[in-house]
């Protein structure tokens, strides 16, 4: 799906350019859709000083003066951002003006009037059908296409840039190799912009959750998605209602785990029934009744038109008595996960450290392991993904492989192992290990790792480590020694 | 790989997890017992006469007729299976044979070189970690004129051998002739989680093979017993060392196993951990890197003791000791001792040398990581819901939903809580593997493969606990808490003891427990 692309195309369109000035528009919606290609660096975290290019072309959407609207996956890391009109000729530099990874939602705008001249920005929905035939626009080829899709359903799932669920909007399409950021349309209307799409099946985010983001950006009161950071099962057992002496026809769901974070209130707890949320009456299935859109899951309530920070009103049942409280939204934050997704828009961290490399555990190493990761990535790595951070383990930093040298000879075959501390300072985050190094025991870096890993202990020379590492970096080709969280330089 | 234990368990754990996840489950080494063929194809040679000292005649042939149990439906058998290998008579008119050839077998045959006469037999000792058992025949007549086979010694690299036996695509015994390639310690896959020594030989090993015999100048050098699809010409048999501990072993009436001495090693080739240590650059010693909770072990050594002498082995600095010839992992040394009995140990702690006398013994704690046999899985069925110990065998009822989270949990379970947070490791951690749909528990949301964290607010340590829980609830409801996800499910009480009976009848289970 990705378009990598080539002089020959740029060339090829060139020669179209004259052709498309003279076309005369077929759609309303060619003077709203709009080509973007998005040149940025796709780092290998198997060698994380390792740099590469890559090139996607993804579709946007003008939304309003001088904002094209398109999704946020793959603007992380670029370099060079272009725009295209008319789906040929000239091609317009444009850099990201707002990003919000969670929302998977990106406005890229050009600083040359030239392109803005003649684009009409979409009308974006004020609500969506749940059914029903809408259009896919986009340009391919220098034509512009309009595709017929079908609406499935509207549903509430987890987002494909983030663990927040949100509305989305599952369609059937008469094309394959969309998802990348094509307009829904409905008649004069964006309902839609598509994120993927698996064969005709197709998701797309639906205006009814992107459209009250948008208006909140521009009065300035956009403070991040938000989520309900509890987990719940479904109340539909009566028993366990009655055994939470809750009497009647069984409703609600029921709080399994209320993970403390740093800025919720901590009102909730494990057994609570959440009856209510914002004046919704929430039914044994975990839906509220929405009065467009029918049964949604309560994440909705989180997740649409409420952001970090804002507080809703939630009716619960708790040790046999109905109780109201004011839920503070937590903000969606890659941190709140053991093994964030990301990073975005920074180069990988790591260290090397007498020929040892450091990592920091999250998705885009394990992506190393390709799309089925959960399967083929090393299983103790892997299973971090479903634990939870602690502040005595707010992030897992791993030993990735050592880059053979006599400093660490006897540890060659050493990797993917977790580290838990230096010195007998606790490796909280991969920063902490070169403080730590500052105070070796007797002459040695001690580093201990995981009690189940293969090796639990080894020793370094501290004296030899550091000169080692030089040798290192020389012999095998690495600009420096470490990264750590610093935005990558454009 | 760089490291290993005495008894393989903990050393092999991380290799285990993935092999586990991709080759073990699947057999990457795969057992040589094929379907059995055809028996009414046996072609005898009328007139054949074979010499003394021609060891095909003391050969054997053996049937099983097997029936394992369904580990998530455990009151209940898979179809009976029939499968054949190959086994040899040796002294006190027993019959040698692999534990795999004869597990979890309903009915036993064996039969004599060229003769058509089945003879049921029976097991008498089975030693699933060696992956070794012992036949006798109820009837006599079956040894007249045979030859105990005896054996040899541990054979050398690069010798000459012939496995006999019995393997598929025809009737007739088979002779292979083969190198012995390679010696090491190998994973025995019957069992899993267990490695032992095993001898790699270039002759055709194949299904069927299993349990035959190893002949190297007239005398029984190894017992076939595993192969790695996909390689050919590659076949492990077991030597000498390991079928002599096994039947030294028995002879007290009882097989115990190989015991383990509960420390994992690691190589001591890092020339800056040696100074860490004060221990002379030397090619010399290897580190105890981590040690089981087994309070003869942990009494007496430490972690960062440095073995420099195990038994009569000087042990190398990457972990492994001289052994015939061969440079092998030093649980090799540990493999001699019977469970119960101590080897010699000499260790460099602080700066000086120390010799003492180390127990070994056979771990039993990780007995559920490794696959079980011939021990019918315990249960409970209480109002349609099953629990059962988690194992191994369990897990392997996913097949390929390895990677799943509520999976992956058990797996970490299993394999991981008791290295990373002994504290709260459970005796036996009991899964509520399915709910038997009935309307008593149709509103149950989780309908299997959980791990049982409480139940009535009793934690569930193992299946005893279960039963105890739900006898002494005293309230309207049971109410069961679940991992991953602390889920509640809650079943009326009343309701639940009634439904009892007619559950276990609609779904066919004769027992509601099997403790």
């Amino acid at each position: 799906m990705k378009t990598l692309l080539r002089g020959a195309l740029f060339a090829s369109l060139g020669l179209l350019a004259v052709a498309a000035k003279e076309a005369k528009p077929t759609s309303p919606w060619e003077n709203s859709v709009v080509t973007l290609e998005i040149n940025r660096r796709q780092y290998d975290y198997l060698q994380p000083w390792a740099k590469r290019m890559e090139t996607i072309q993804k579709t946007g959407v003008v939304v309003g003066p001088r904002e094209v609207l398109t999704t946020a996956e793959f603007m992380g890391d670029s370099t060079l951002i272009r725009l295209q009109r008319g789906g040929r000729g000239r091609w317009y530099n444009g850099q990201i003006g707002w990003v919000d990874y969670h929302a998977n939602l990106a406005i890229v705008t050009a600083d040359d009037a030239a392109f803005w001249t003649g684009l009409q920005p979409a009308v974006i929905a004020d609500s969506i059908p749940t059914k029903g035939a809408v259009q896919l626009m986009r340009w391919r080829n220098g034509s512009f296409e309009s595709r017929k899709a079908e609406i499935n359903r509207l549903s509430v799932k987890r987002g494909r840039m983030t663990f927040v669920e949100h509305m989305q909007l599952e369609l059937d399409l008469e094309i394959a190799g969309a998802g990348w950021a094509e307009p829904i349309v409905l008649g004069n209307k964006l309902v839609g912009l598509t994120t993927s799409a698996e064969g005709n099946a197709c998701t797309a985010l639906p205006a009814p959750f992107f459209r009250p983001i948008l208006e909140a950006r521009k009065r300035g009161a956009f403070r991040g998605l938000s989520f309900f950071a509890f987990v719940w099962q479904r109340a539909q057992n009566p028993a366990t209602l009655r055994h939470l002496k809750l009497e009647g026809e069984p409703r609600g769901v029921l709080v399994n785990e209320a993970p403390a974070l740093p800025d919720m209130d901590g009102q909730l707890k494990p057994r609570d029934i959440i009856l209510q949320v914002g004046g919704h009456d929430v039914d044994a299935e975990g839906d509220y009744l929405d009065p467009i859109y029918g049964k949604l899951s309560i994440e909705d309530l989180a997740s649409r038109g409420r952001w970090a920070g804002d507080q809703v009103r939630v009716r619960l049942w708790r040790s046999g008595q109905q109780q109201e409280i004011l839920y503070r939204l937590p903000k969606a934050d890659y941190k709140i996960d053991l093994v964030p997704q990301g990073p975005f828009d920074r180069e990988p961290e790591y260290l090397v450290a007498g020929g040892l490399l450091f990592q920091p555990l999250n998705e885009a190493y394990l992506r190393s392991w390709g799309g089925d990761w959960k399967r083929k990535a090393p299983f103790r790595l892997s299973f971090c993904d479903q634990e939870k951070p602690t502040p005595e383990r707010p992030s897992v930093v791993v030993l990735t492989a050592v880059l053979p040298d006599p400093v660490n000879l006897g540890y060659q075959d050493s990797r993917f192992m977790m580290l838990n501390s230096v010195n007998g300072k606790r490796v909280k985050s991969i920063a902490d290990i070169p403080d730590a190094m500052k105070q070796p025991i007797g002459g040695f870096h001690v580093l201990e790792f995981g009690p189940a890993e293969s090796v639990r202990r080894m020793v370094l020379d501290a004296a030899q480590a550091e000169e080692a590492t030089q040798r290192v970096l020389a012999r095998y080709g690495i600009e420096q020694d470490h990264v750590f969280a610093s935005p990558a330089a454009k | 790989m760089g490291f290993f234990v005495f008894g393989l368990t903990i050393a092999l754990r991380p290799f285990i997890l993935e092999a586990v996840r991709r080759a073990l489950l699947n057999a990457a080494f795969s057992p040589c017992t094929p379907g059995l063929p055809r028996l009414a194809a046996v072609l005898l040679a009328a007139g054949m006469v074979l010499t003394a000292g021609e060891p095909e005649r003391s050969v054997i042939q053996i049937a099983n007729f097997s029936q394992q149990p369904a580990y998530d439906a455990p009151w209940r058998f898979g179809s009976v299976q029939r499968s054949s290998g190959s086994g040899f008579v040796i002294r006190g008119k027993r019959i040698m044979t692999n534990a795999h050839v004869v597990s979890w077998a309903k009915q036993v045959l064996v039969r004599r070189y060229q003769d058509p006469r089945p003879y049921p037999a029976r097991v008498v000792f089975i030693g699933h970690d060696c992956d070794l058992a012992l036949l006798e025949v109820q009837d006599e007549g079956f040894f007249e004129g045979l030859e105990p086979l005896e054996f040899g010694e541990f054979p050398k690299v690069r010798s000459t051998v012939v496995t006999y036996g019995y393997p598929a695509g025809g009737e007739q015994i088979s002779y292979t002739r083969g190198v012995v390639s390679r010696i090491e310690k190998q994973t025995y896959v019957h069992v899993g989680n267990r490695s032992f020594l095993a001898v790699q030989t270039d002759a055709a090993i194949n299904p069927g093979n299993s349990g035959g015999p190893v002949i190297e100048d007239e005398k029984v050098v190894g017992v076939a017993f595993q192969g790695v699809p996909g390689l050919e010409n590659t076949g492990f048999f077991i030597p000498p060392p390991i079928i002599t501990h096994f039947l030294k072993d028995i002879e007290d009436g009882r097989y115990d196993g190989f015991p383990q001495a509960g420390i994992r090693i690691a190589p001591l080739q890092s020339p800056a951990y040696r100074r860490f240590l004060k221990l002379p650059q030397s090619e010399v010693g290897a580190r105890i890197d981590s040690m089981l909770p087994i309070a003869t072990t942990t009494n007496l050594l430490r972690v960062d003791d440095v073995l420099l002498k195990v038994g009569a082995y000087a042990v190398g600095s990457d972990g492994t000791i001289l052994y015939q010839g061969n440079r092998l992992q030093v649980g090799v040394a540990i493999d001699e001792v019977q469970h119960g009995g101590s080897v010699p140990v000499t260790l460099w702690r602080e700066g000086a040398e120390i010799t003492l006398s180390l127990p070994v013994n056979v771990n039993r704690l990780d007995r559920a990581e490794g696959n079980q046999y011939d021990l019918l899985p315990r249960y409970l069925v209480y109002a349609g819901l099953v629990f059962t110990p988690l194992s191994r065998d369990y897990l392997r009822n996913y097949g390929s939903s390895w990677g799943d989270g509520d999976v992956n949990a058990l797996v970490y379970e299993l394999h991981y809580r008791r290295d990373e947070t002994p504290t709260v490791v459970r005796t036996e951690p009991i899964v509520l593997a399915a709910v038997l749909p009935h309307a008593v528990n149709a509103n149950l949301t989780v309908r299997g493969h959980a791990l049982v964290d409480k139940i009535n607010g009793v934690r569930i340590e193992k299946l005893e606990d279960v039963v105890q829980a739900l006898a002494k609830a005293d309230g309207a409801t049971h109410a069961l808490e679940l991992l991953p996800g602390h889920s509640l499910e809650c079943l009326d009480r009343a309701e639940a003891d009634k439904a009892g009976p007619e559950i276990l009848k609609t779904y066919g289970i004769p027992q509601d427990r099997r403790l």
